[in-house]
């Protein structure tokens, strides 16, 4: 026997204990520095561990670290299970995932936006007809009689959804007659720019299972005015935030946000302002993410990662914790020193985040995830979508021979198995696939940005040993 | 003070604290937590 290879651990000095976490089985324990030590000792010394020389507590400690995950028979036990964790995700059939790209339309301005062609802003870009969501309605009625799942996610995405609000309501109404005809639960969710946002259009999409609305502010009033202007440079905030209070009290609020050099500073300020705001409490989730700069010479629909300027996080990054080639890229430390310090102040303001340990595998690695683009081109995740040359098929199921090649890129996407022996294989999968293509142009490399996650783990860590005592 | 519902004794040790139990499977991400990073819930608090 010895220790898992996903195991990790982090040292609690002023308690004397000791926080242990297995990426694979999401096991998470305190233990004495004694036990840490016994651990220890399963791979040292094993002969120190042998069922003879133990005391009881040292017996029972290593049958619950066993349990737990925290210790294996052996090392081909450990791959053998990160395999089947992989294989488990990615044929999952309990869920059937479909991102649709109502339109890659948008009435915002954004400089940074990777998806925008900064002449016309997608002014011309394609919108899906009526037709085409009807088309899309059936090609999903096709995967559900295929999979028979237990749920259906629908995620509305852009360009700017709700430009195209008729097929939203469309694919709701098609959605919820096909779910209901097969005993199936359906959960729909919208990521906008919220400056279209209506009490109109939550209500209609309630009964149809509106789960939560993401909307973007990206830092206070000054500075996401500047970042997410209209197309004639009028500051969105006010009307955003107005659009949030009249329908926060109905549907789940999610507050995204993206932050450069200049205008990380001013995320506090943001923080300070929605904590004060009568809907806070409405606020399920608030999580900040580095801005995508579009490399003149890059393409259409693509992120571009590398560095193209010299302000520190101009160019960078996209994903924070997952992206970012782990020498190419000299400004990781700085992203992932922001990313952490808002992590801290958004839980510092009462929000809940994500806890930057738990990112992955994320949908592109799952078999039965779709993004859907406004002519219906399907792809592995909506951060390729633009580029048709990474599409994966077709809602009318052509059998193109260039997609088929495509899709099975796709379907052996395994980044991981360039990362060694890493404890954060389970919970990463190598990071975001967009990011190892576009910046180091192949998708089955690792981008590597391991520091982010030791750092998350810490404040995991500490958050568990202090929500542990004041337990007691 | 009552516990948090995520910290369950499932060992009579008291030298072990059980954050959480890594006895059942892990439920991964299940979303993109980086172009999207949608609304659905943080995998945990």
């Amino acid at each position: 026997m010895q220790q898992s290879m996903f195991n990790l651990r982090v040292p609690l000095p002023e308690r004397g204990e000791v926080f242990l976490m297995n990426t694979l089985t999401d096991g998470q324990l305190i233990v004495s520095t004694e036990i840490a030590a016994l651990l220890d000792r399963v791979g040292d010394a094993p002969e120190s561990v042998q069922p003879e020389v133990l005391n009881i507590e040292e017996r029972e400690a290593l049958v619950a670290l066993t349990e737990h995950g925290f210790i294996v028979p052996s090392r081909a036990t450990d791959t053998e299970a990160l395999n089947k964790y992989f294989t488990d995700f990615r044929e999952d059939t309990e869920q059937l995932r479909v991102t649709v790209l109502t339109t890659l339309q948008c009435n915002f301005a954004c400089d940074y936006c990777f998806q925008g062609d900064h002449g016309d802003y997608n002014k011309h870009a394609d919108k899906m007809s009526l037709d085409d969501s009807a088309r899309l309605a059936t090609w999903i009625e096709g995967r559900l009689d295929e999979l028979h799942p237990k749920r259906l996610t629908i995620t509305f995405f852009g360009g700017e959804p709700l430009l195209n609000i008729p097929v939203i309501y469309d694919q709701a109404e098609r959605a919820k007659k096909a779910c209901d005809e097969r005993g199936i639960q359906l959960s729909l969710g919208i990521i906008t720019n919220g400056l279209l946002l209506t009490e109109e259009l939550v209500d209609r999409l309630l009964p149809y299972g509106l789960a939560y609305v993401k909307v973007t502010l990206d830092g206070d009033r000054d500075t996401h005015n500047v970042m997410r202007p209209l197309r004639g440079g009028q500051g969105t905030f006010d009307r955003i935030v107005e659009n949030i209070r009249k329908v926060a009290s109905k549907v789940r609020i999610a507050v995204g946000g993206n932050f450069d050099a200049d205008s990380v500073e001013s995320f506090p300020a943001l923080l300070d302002f929605l904590k004060e705001q009568d809907f806070a409490d409405k606020i399920v989730k608030v999580a900040f993410k580095p801005v995508i700069r579009e490399r003149s010479a890059a393409r259409k629909g693509i992120i571009p990662l590398t560095v193209v300027t010299d302000k520190p996080l101009a160019g960078t990054c996209m994903t924070a914790a997952g992206a970012g080639g782990s020498s190419i890229c000299d400004t990781c430390s700085f992203v992932d020193e922001q990313m952490s310090h808002l992590r801290e102040e958004t839980k510092k303001a009462g929000f809940t985040t994500v806890d930057g340990v738990h990112m992955g595998p994320c949908e592109i690695h799952k078999k039965h995830a779709y993004t859907v683009g406004p002519t219906g081109s399907l792809y592995a995740c909506p951060g390729f979508t633009g580029d048709k040359g990474l599409s994966t098929g077709h809602i009318d199921d052509r059998k193109d021979s260039w997609l088929m090649s495509t899709a099975e890129r796709f379907e052996h996407l395994a980044a991981w198995h360039n990362c060694g022996d890493c404890a954060f294989i389970p919970v990463c999968a190598g990071g975001c696939s967009v990011a190892s293509h576009t910046e180091l142009g192949d998708m089955n490399t690792p981008t590597c940005h391991k520091p982010a996650f030791e750092s998350a783990l810490v404040s995991l860590a500490h958050e568990a040993a202090s929500a542990f005592s004041g337990a007691h | 003070m009552k516990r948090p519902a995520r910290f369950q004794e499932l060992t009579n040790m008291a030298t072990i604290k059980i954050v959480k139990s890594g006895k059942e499977a892990a439920k991964p991400v299940n979303y993109c937590p980086w172009v999207l990073d949608s609304g659905e819930p943080a995998p945990t608090k």
